[in-house]
């Protein structure tokens, strides 16, 4: 048993990019196909397993070609989140809220700063400019090499960009209790109770901020205003919240 | 001051009554429209009626479980689910509200109709139930239906069904959708009123409603035609994918709505008592495709179709600089063709070009005339330009799914005059610089690669493994920092170090010597000892190992110096071993090897120090 499980190990290993691909060539067959509902179980498999920012721009397309206007304002949405270098998923979220007449969530400065980078790079940044500038300061002591001014300037500047980056978790932070309606004519009610009464109606795609959890509803704010939504009724960019 | 307060209160109580009064306000017209028109009857007792259409039909046959109720549609709560009795299956169908002018009033009639196909014979009778009306209890009775394959199937209300070819259409393409609802062969044809198209998807537009009787071709051979009321609208899908439509409309006789053109030998008919009945067609699916996401020419403005350009005409064939003349084109289509958008005027450094306002015809003359015109202004700005600038213009065929080209071409032109004043054209040209240039947004394409992965979408400093990689270097850190503390307290204290050797020689040779031991060499275990020994208390001497002798050691081992016979031991072993090197007669040393407990009590009191 002990020399077949890293056998299996490695072939499971070997294969998953293989369906990885198999299920994005799959996907994308079927949306040229006009199959728009098996190409989007296909990426959102895909993008269940492995969230990528191709798959997810991709499986964005299939949604709204078969009319779910949250999801797919979800899906490039989270694309952006792994990659907002990504002009495509960019454009179709300014082309479907133009279309569906949607607000554009309304981002503080340290959110704004949080989305012009992949989200997982500012972990790393912050991490690696810290104990560079730390190592920088005191290895030089503990090695006994001869102080030079370069290193003073590389711990000076590891030191900005780690304080410049701190701005930016917080961004990430706040970006990712970021929700979106996932059903058109979601109501908005005024307690967290199936039966509460109804406030507005919001739109599939509209941006909401969580306030607070209680049990299986969630206090909103919207541009227009707040209320609590079912927790099924919202997808978030992160799964948590 | 008595005078002047009195004059005062006086005056107040002059104006109070002015300000109540009333301002003389005009009678309202709309409020004299309104209460000029006949009363709504929202009294009791209600009628209602609920029966199934046709009462009696075979297995397989359709029917129509049909509810009207005397009163408004919007103060019926009608409940979500009928009770389903003998699973008789009922499909949602049509639901609608009509006023039918009774004595001196309007009186609302509101039905709700259910589609049925039993499959099986059968009597179903779905029992009385009660709904609120007016925020009273209204009982709609029970109602029969006899499914036999034996029974004689009585006739039902005429059909209506709903025409639209093709049903595979692209977004955005219109198309008329016709409802045909059919008189009685050798009868007249009925117009239906409140005509509503149901489903999700698609709009309609009211102001292309064509309304004509005309006679249908025979079904059957030998079978005289019918007349029919043909209801016709464009319709525009706006939405992907599969969508399902469905008519509805009152049957109203002859009082038809609104023009209507009777042609082909259709007759109106005589009707005395009209009976107001819901009718619907049964749902027809239409597959809509999207536009092609790649392939978008400059100036799509969403028009589907096929479309030819007329030959743009101008206003006139000479102008002067900074004088306008109009450009006009129109464009022509069979469906839609008059609610076409006109498509942004280019930005051209030579002209200035405006949208002109369009001919101010009504919008249903717009339609039937089947075409669009679109209307600029033109300013030249130059004498230099020859022709008026192309306009682009495009639409997509879905004939062959491509996006084609029918820009507006230039239209030659003699402009005269001196240019425009410089500064006008630096004002130009800065507002040509700041105009945004229109981006038209589409949908991109797919991405063509899996792009950058990612285990999870929550974020690593959320990850419960981030705190403990950051700690990974927090703990090569201290480390480092402790080996440069621990180096540099060596380095003042060489001592340690020697000790440290001093300890790892001595047990090396210490080793050695319980090695040759077990083979019975004495001679080598005697120097091995030796080696021991001036290793193991070098550091305690400036000196090296191998010139320290045995009174260095007694210095050394305290605990040995004192007992006599440990400093015999050590004496009898340097002399036995300088004997064996420089004497000719080689001494026993055998005797060593049998006191090898005591050298190792003296080794070992000499590690103990070495380690203090």
């Amino acid at each position: 048993m002990n020399r077949i499980l890293p056998f299996i190990t490695c072939l499971w290993l070997a294969l998953l990019p293989a369906r990885a691909e198999d299920l994005f060539s799959l996907g994308t067959a079927a949306y040229r196909a006009g199959d728009y509902v098996q190409a989007a179980q296909a990426f959102q498999k895909l993008a269940d397993a492995h969230p990528s920012s191709g798959v997810l721009q991709n499986l964005g397309n299939a949604e709204w070609q078969r009319g779910e206007t949250g999801t797919a304002i979800l899906a490039w949405e989270r694309a952006l989140w792994l990659d907002p270098f990504q002009e495509a998923a960019h454009n179709n979220l300014l082309y479907v809220r133009k279309v569906a007449q949607l607000d554009t969530p309304q981002l503080g400065w340290h959110e704004v700063i949080s989305s012009w980078l992949p989200v997982n790079w500012w972990a790393w940044i912050t991490g690696g400019s810290f104990w560079t500038a730390v190592l920088m300061a005191s290895l030089p002591g503990i090695l006994r090499w001869r102080r030079a001014p370069w290193q003073q300037g590389i711990a000076a500047l590891a030191l900005m960009v780690f304080l410049l980056s701190i701005p930016a978790h917080f961004g990430v932070d706040s970006r990712a209790r970021l929700g979106f309606v996932l059903q058109k004519e979601t109501p908005l009610r005024l307690s967290p109770t199936f039966d509460a009464q109804s406030l507005t109606r919001l739109t599939a795609g509209e941006p909401v901020h969580t306030v607070r959890a209680r049990g299986d509803y969630l206090l909103v704010r919207t541009s227009r205003a707040l209320g609590w939504v079912a927790r099924t009724e919202v997808g978030f960019i992160s799964p948590r919240p | 001051m008595r005078a002047t307060i009195s004059f005062c209160l006086l005056a107040i109580l002059w104006a109070l009554p002015l300000g109540a009064q009333n301002p003389n306000i005009p009678p309202d017209q709309l409020m004299g429209l309104m209460l000029s028109q006949p009363k709504i009857d929202v009294s009791f007792p209600i009628a209602v009626t609920a029966t199934f259409d046709p009462p009696v039909i075979a297995p397989g046959g359709r029917a129509t479980y049909r509810v009207t109720v005397g009163a408004l549609e919007a103060s019926i709560e009608w409940p979500a689910k009928l009770k389903n009795p003998g699973g008789l299956e009922l499909r949602t169908g049509g639901r609608g509200q009509i006023l039918v002018p009774g004595a001196g009033n309007l009186i609302p009639h509101t039905s709700f109709l259910y589609r049925t196909t039993p499959k099986s014979a059968g009597r179903f009778t779905i029992p009385a139930y009660d709904v609120q009306v007016y925020g009273q209890s209204v009982t709609i009775p029970a109602a029969t239906l006899d499914v036999s394959a034996g029974a004689v199937t009585q006739p039902a209300n005429p059909d209506v069904r709903i025409e639209i070819s093709p049903t595979n259409l692209f977004v955005g393409q219109p198309v008329r959708a016709k409802i045909i609802f059919p008189g009685p062969i050798g009868g007249f044809a009925q117009g239906l009123s409140t005509v509503q198209f149901n489903g999700e998807g698609f709009v309609t537009d009211p102001n292309t409603v064509q309304q004509r009787i005309e006679m249908l071709p025979p079904e059957k051979p030998f079978q005289p035609a019918r007349s029919a009321f043909i209801y016709e609208i464009l319709l525009t899908p706006i939405a992907s994918g599969r969508i399902s439509v469905s008519a509805q409309g009152y049957s109203i006789g002859n009082r038809y709505t609104g023009p209507i053109v009777i042609s082909g030998g259709g007759a109106t008919p005589q009707v005395v008592g009209i009976q107001y009945t819901l009718l619907d067609s049964d749902p027809l699916d239409l597959d809509i495709r999207p536009l092609p996401a790649s392939g978008q020419l400059r100036g799509f403005k969403g028009a589907v179709g096929t479309f030819t350009l007329d030959p743009p005409r101008i206003s006139t064939n000479s102008v002067k600089v900074g004088d306008s003349l109009k450009l006009t084109v129109s464009v022509r289509g069979p469906v839609g063709a008059g609610r076409l958008v006109a498509p942004s005027p280019p930005r051209d450094k030579q002209w200035q070009i405006f949208s002109a306002p369009p001919d101010n015809l009504p919008i249903q003359f717009q339609h039937a005339q089947g075409f669009a015109t679109f209307n600029y202004l033109l300013v030249p700005l130059t004498p230099e330009v020859k022709a008026t600038p192309s306009i682009p213009f495009s639409y997509f065929d879905p004939a062959t799914g491509r996006f084609v080209d029918l820009s507006i071409p230039p239209v030659p032109v003699t402009v005269t005059g001196d240019a425009a004043p410089a500064a006008m054209m630096t004002l130009r040209e800065k507002a040509f610089l700041a105009e945004p240039v229109e981006v038209t947004l589409q949908l991109n394409d797919l991405a063509a690669t899996r792009g950058i992965d990612a285990t999870t979408l929550v974020p690593l400093q959320q990850q419960p493994w981030f705190p403990f990689a950051q700690a990974a270097p927090a703990i090569g850190f201290a480390a480092l920092w402790f080996w440069d503390r621990r180096r540099r307290h060596l380095e003042a204290h060489p001592e340690i170090l020697e000790r440290r050797h001093a300890r790892r020689a001595l047990k090396q040779h210490w080793r050695e010597a319980r090695s040759v031991a077990t083979n019975g060499d004495a001679a080598t275990y005697a120097r091995s000892v030796i080696s021991a020994l001036r290793a193991g208390c070098a550091p305690f001497f400036p000196a090296t190992p191998r010139a320290l002798v045995g009174s260095d050691m007694l210095k050394v081992l305290p605990e040995t110096g004192a007992n006599p016979a440990r400093i015999e031991l050590l004496r009898r072993l340097f002399n036995l071993a300088d004997a064996a090197q420089y004497s000719e007669d080689a001494p026993e040393l055998r005797e060593l090897l049998a006191r090898q407990t005591d050298y190792d009590a003296v080794l070992g009191e000499l590690e103990e120090k070495l380690r203090a």
